[in-house]
């Protein structure tokens, strides 16, 4: 294997149901703005599939962007929230299905096969509707400034 | 009914979609039948009438996470008939590479992450223990060639479409873009490494058959059927722009040179009380004795030939090692893997003529016909998009009737089959031991269905088993989620 290189980046989300496609649609908003130049691989996935475990080997760090619901993770109106991404706890037995895996897999999953595991983070933003459309909530919209200024910092490596 | 006379198993994984599945017995307490009862629907057939047909490519590609280019295809092969100019010459190679690297990487993603766990790991182990992430432990080099074969037909799709799922391309009249030369490099740079993964699964599959797996190989779901794919000219194997060809058990010829729009003269679709997927048939044998089977079992034995080096040579040994007709639906998984090498040679080739990166890659007209019928062989065999429109273009009628669909009636033969095999000779305290319910699964899955394709149901496929006694009694039923 090639010696890690860039850092990697992974929007996920169905870019057709509101607030679920956010990270979608941040991943494909800085690919198209190239707003990491060539200092990032940038991807937009509406699934983690297992063959990402291969981009995740060869990179230096990930970042996973992806909604969440209210609550899930800290107080509801709090977010966006960026936090490290440990990959214990996940749970190789549950790998019973082709194309829903989740960070914690696919990070364990690029360890088992590849023998290398990058430190990771997830940008979590909270998601208030997930219907069929491509609107944001006001809720969504509020966070989406805060959610690019970490992106960057996470980018610069000037997160907290 | 007692519970505690009920058997059911749930649900059936590492397969695309949601279902049951229920062992009859008789009075004798023998298997008398095993029904796969799919209990969801989605309804692409109602929905999307009222649309226009030149949003079908985009709507119909949405059934299926998996072969979307197939739904793709098949719907802007319709769409040129009602249209009636067909497509420029680059937009039809461009669909051919399409379906070559949707087959290449849905046959990865079954055989390498569906399938290995039980070709591997054994039909006996802890279900907990027989999934990828051991697989990746027991034959970590094989789970790396799944992964490179998935990413190099996913990476070939999105060099066409831009995206690696759902990208809309193909429209009624050709394609929305040309490739573009960086595509083509990209996707020729990743062909060796394809290939030599390709030939690792084919060199470890084989060991297996000559090993530990010989015995499936003859008895398992095998039974007469008819087999159903396209053949492009000369009888040679093709998945694009191909006529129908039928055989039978032996071989024989039952019908050649079918035109597409002549399907439901050849078909007919039966339905049962129990089951939200439909049962076609062959209609000039009848139902349920018009089973056939389509895919890539049946592909490779209404072909001739595969017209392309080193798939010849894997078809010639498939042959040798299991009969020029092949009736096992365990060969569904060899059969696989000589596709794989047929499409990456396919892919070869196309990505060697001049005229693929021809910027003319779409053709306009307006409305010409009122129905037609789109055709392509989907990764899990023949794909038909039946359309019929008003003036305006607007449907008014759709039938898709879908390769797992099509299996149906094979995929409750193959159950019963192990039913019967399994259960009739068990003697333990487990009315549904472990060892059943894996080939249960097992059975299912050589014929790789997508049951979201199939009845547009939402999910994965659970496998939910239930044991009913010749009176209707439910002896035992088990889930796994």
């Amino acid at each position: 294997m090639s010696t890690p290189s860039l850092p990697l980046v992974i929007g996920i989300g169905n870019p057709l149901r509101r607030d679920d496609g956010v990270g979608w649609r941040l991943a494909a908003e800085w690919g198209l703005l190239q707003a990491a130049g060539d200092r990032a691989e940038i991807l937009a996935v509406q699934q983690l599939l297992p063959e990402l475990a291969d981009s995740v080997a060869r990179s230096s760090r990930v970042l996973f962007i992806d909604a969440t619901v209210a609550g899930a993770v800290a107080e509801p109106g709090s977010g966006p929230w960026l936090q490290p991404l440990p990959i214990s706890g996940s749970d190789p037995g549950s790998l019973t299905r082709s194309h829903s895996l989740d960070p914690p897999l696919l990070l364990a999953l690029a360890s088992q096969l590849y023998g290398r595991c990058p430190g990771a983070h997830r940008l979590l933003l909270e998601g208030r509707s997930t219907g069929h459309g491509t609107a944001f909530s006001a809720a969504m919209r509020r966070q989406l400034p805060a959610a690019r200024a970490l992106m960057r910092d996470w980018l610069n490596e000037t997160h907290a | 009914m007692s519970p505690e006379r009920r058997l059911v198993i749930e649900p059936l994984t590492r397969i695309e979609g949601h279902a049951r599945i229920t062992i009859e017995r008789d009075e004798e307490g023998k298997v008398r039948n095993a029904r796969l009862q799919v209990l969801e629907l989605r309804g692409f057939e109602q929905f999307c009438v009222g649309r226009p047909f030149t949003d079908m490519p985009a709507i119909t590609a949405r059934i299926c996470g998996i072969c979307p280019i197939s739904h793709q295809l098949a719907s802007a092969a319709a769409g040129d008939q009602l249209l009636a100019v067909g497509c420029p010459p680059a937009a039809g190679r461009l669909r051919l590479l399409l379906a070559l690297a949707q087959i290449t990487q849905s046959h990865a993603l079954s055989f390498f992450h569906l399938s290995c766990p039980d070709l591997l790991l054994g039909w006996d182990t802890d279900p907990a223990q027989r999934n990828l992430f051991a697989l990746m432990a027991a034959e970590p080099e094989l789970a790396r060639a799944g992964i490179r074969l998935r990413q190099f037909g996913q990476r070939a799709i999105e060099a066409v479409t831009g995206q690696t799922i759902h990208g809309a391309w193909a429209v009624p009249g050709g394609g929305l873009s040309p490739l573009k030369a960086e595509g083509l490099v990209s996707i020729r740079a990743g062909l060796p490494v394809a290939k030599a993964a390709a030939r690792l699964a084919l060199e470890r599959f084989k060991q297996l058959l000559d090993g530990p797996l010989k015995q499936e190989q003859a008895d398992f779901g095998s039974f007469r059927s008819l087999h159903l794919a396209q053949v492009g000219p000369g009888g040679t194997w093709c998945v694009q722009g191909g006529q129908l060809r039928l055989v039978d058990s032996e071989g024989g010829m039952v019908a050649d040179q079918i035109d597409a729009c002549d399907y439901d003269q050849l078909l007919g679709e039966a339905e049962e009380p129990w089951s939200l997927l439909s049962f076609p048939y062959v209609r000039s044998i009848g139902y349920p004795a018009g089973l056939y089977r389509v895919g890539p079992l049946a592909r490779l034995n209404v072909c001739e030939r595969i017209d392309t080096p080193w798939a010849s040579l894997e078809l010639a040994e498939y042959r040798q090692r299991n009969g020029r007709i092949v009736n096992s639906s365990f060969a569904y998984h060899q059969a696989r893997l000589v596709e794989i090498v047929a499409c990456l040679e396919g892919l070869e080739r196309l990505l060697a003529d001049p005229d693929l990166l021809d910027p003319d890659v779409r053709y306009h007209a307006h409305l010409n016909r009122r129905e037609a019928v789109g055709m392509g062989e989907a990764p899990r065999g023949t794909l038909f998009h039946h359309y019929r429109v008003d003036g305006d273009g607007l449907i008014e009628r759709l039938n898709l009737l879908v390769a797992t669909g099509q299996n149906n009636l094979a995929m409750n033969r193959t159950i019963t089959d192990l039913a019967r095999h399994f259960l009739d000779r068990h003697q333990g305290p487990d009315p549904i031991p472990e060892g059943l319910l894996n080939r249960i699964e097992a059975g299912i899955r050589c014929f790789d269905p997508c049951l979201s394709c199939a009845t547009h149901a939402a999910g994965e496929m659970a496998l939910h088993v239930q044991l009913i006694d010749h009176d209707g009694t439910l002896l035992a039923e088990r889930t796994r989620p």
